[in-house]
């Protein structure tokens, strides 16, 4: 059941970000002044994102919502789904959750209706969920990546489109060791390996059938550990771009972007905008990280999904 | 792939940042802070004829005010990112720690809010002394009288 | 001298505490907590108050104070009303700090909000 040969094709995509996502790497896309948006509290913030992309994206033709963010309770989704006349299924898997949504739509899509898959992140949100309070200047590791704020919505069904997905593998939780909440680029490289590496045994495939890999939000230093993680396999490639290292190019202390929002992001307004890939392999990447399970002393296992698109010119 | 030798793969690709001037800010900030209080508090007693000890503890009451302000107008955060222990250290890293868990409940009012963020951070601080000093206060009475 | 001193003990401190911070998986509330436990021990073997002697203000200025103080409260009032007054003199020293942030930390928290 790991992997499947599906046929459900992306149509209209919408997308926000921050104020701190503003500067030249992504193309048509709606900036936030600052992390209210005009909201009083943050948490109220990321509900407005999510509505806001809900509003572009839902017609009469969508049935089906499927999506997560990092929330507690998936609040900014949940709450900007009240009252409205859809159906919800509310999916996580962290940083992983975009291509999950993507995976079980393609289960669902036919024809005559539309799904939303829809993620979002929150950078003040996940501080004071997952670390310290928003004002508090913990000390910063160089390698730490940097939540990412925003949100991102596309709609699946089995029209034709440019944009088709072919297949997918959905990913095992995997844990090699890690208890560093700050360093998690090495907490999911090993999930991206497993799954890369199970992609293209079950379809018995090179990874130069793609023409790039897409991983989440490895960060700079997470994905030199899956390059070379894939090298001991014997996957050898150059092909391989990691989203969340993309957001970021002029700051020095940030390893990269991190949150479900990275991934989607890059793709829709980076990556098929510079119309140069044919066959691309998305590797979403999720820490499973859990607080309290980090201070009663356990690691953080990570979880990897991974879906190929490929684009019709 | 064992969990030792990830950790080892792991370690390889960490980027090396300059320790040395991490030691020399922090160093420098918390004497700065410590020559800044002397000077505070020989101020105040020639101005205002205080006790020297009650100038200290002036001198600590205005540190908690000045990093009170900067945490709300949100440059502290900043500037302990760069210092790091030099303005953890002070009594400004437990200000700091308190007043910034006091702004994160804002929005979940007075009692559930800010009451109990306020001491997320430094509960571990007020804990450990109360029950180190009670703990030497006893051994302490019992050996000295 | 004096202001020598003064300079001196906190930057030696928080060097201790940024070596700590740096190779150690401890985290800043950690290493408080820490200095917190060292001023005590240091004021319950008398050396807490030449500290202050030499350096001034550079020793009432850090969180190794507090520790000191609660040791000092709660000693002095062991000492003088028994066992009752270890625990209603254990403040008495340190009071100032604690309400001082908690009054300007509900200020604060009034008049504005975080913005990172």
């Amino acid at each position: 059941m790991d992997s499947k040969t599906v046929e459900c094709y992306l149509h209209e995509n919408y997308a926000i970000a921050g104020s701190l996502e503003n500067n030249n790497v992504l193309k048509d896309v709606s900036y936030l002044k600052d992390f209210y948006g005009g909201m009083k509290s943050i948490e109220k913030s990321e509900i407005r994102i999510n509505e806001l992309v809900l509003n572009k994206l839902i017609t009469d033709q969508t049935k089906l919502v499927i999506g997560g963010n990092l929330d507690n309770q998936l609040t900014g989704l949940s709450y900007a789904l009240t009252n409205r006349n859809v159906n919800y299924l509310g999916i996580y898997s962290a940083c992983a959750t975009f291509i999950e949504g993507l995976i079980i739509a393609s289960k669902f899509a036919n024809k005559k209706e539309d799904i939303v898959v829809i993620t979002s992140s929150h950078n003040l949100i996940s501080e004071r969920q997952f670390k310290y309070p928003i004002e508090y200047g913990s000390p910063i590791k160089a390698y730490s990546t940097f939540t990412t704020t925003g949100c991102v919505g596309v709609v699946v069904n089995r029209n034709l489109s440019k944009y088709k997905i072919t297949d997918y593998t959905m990913g095992k939780v995997v844990d090699y060791g890690i208890d560093d909440a700050s360093n998690m680029g090495a907490v999911m490289a090993p999930g991206a390996f497993e799954t890369i590496k199970t992609h293209l045994k079950n379809f018995k495939r090179t990874i130069d059938y793609y023409d790039l890999v897409l991983t989440g939000d490895l960060g700079k230093y997470g994905l030199l550990i899956l390059k070379d993680l894939l090298k001991e396999a014997n996957i050898d490639t150059d092909n391989i771009v990691d989203a969340g290292s993309l957001l970021y190019p002029d700051d020095y202390n940030k390893a990269g972007g991190s949150g479900p929002v990275c991934l989607p992001l890059i793709l829709f307004k980076k990556v098929l905008l510079e119309r140069k890939y044919k066959r691309i392999l998305l590797v979403g990447t999720g820490a499973l990280h859990s607080k309290v399970m980090v201070d009663q002393k356990l690691t953080i296992p990570t979880i990897s999904h991974a879906v190929s698109l490929e684009v019709k010119s | 792939m064992n969990h030792n030798s990830y950790q080892e793969l792991v370690k390889k690709h960490m980027p090396k940042r300059s320790k040395i001037k991490k030691l020399f800010l922090a160093f420098f900030s918390g004497g700065m802070i410590g020559i800044g209080s002397q000077l505070l508090s020989n101020f105040l007693v020639y101005l205002f004829k205080i006790p020297i000890k009650d100038s200290y503890v002036w001198v600590g009451i205005i540190l908690v005010l000045v990093t009170a302000l900067l945490t709300g107008l949100g440059f502290f955060d900043d500037l302990v990112s760069f210092f790091e222990a030099g303005l953890i250290i002070p009594t400004t890293g437990f200000s700091h720690a308190v007043i910034s868990g006091a702004l994160d409940g804002k929005r979940e009012g007075f009692i559930v809010g800010i009451s109990p963020s306020m001491f997320k951070l430094c509960a571990s601080v007020i804990v450990s002394g109360v029950t180190t000093s009670f703990i030497l206060s006893i051994i302490g009475w019992l050996i000295y009288g | 001298m004096i202001y020598l001193y003064s300079f001196l003990l906190p930057a030696i401190i928080c060097l201790i505490a940024q070596i700590i911070l740096d190779n150690t998986k401890l985290t800043p509330g950690h290493v408080t907590s820490l200095f917190t436990i060292v001023g005590g021990l240091l004021s319950y073997l008398n050396l807490y108050d030449l500290l202050i002697k030499y350096c001034g203000a550079g020793a009432t200025s850090i969180i190794m104070n507090f520790g000191a103080a609660l040791y000092q409260g709660c000693y002095h009032g062991l000492k003088n009303n028994g066992i009752l007054g270890a625990f209603t003199g254990m403040f008495s020293k340190s009071s100032a700090i604690l309400t001082a942030t908690i009054i300007f930390g509900f200020i604060i928290s009034l008049l504005l909000k975080p913005k990172n």
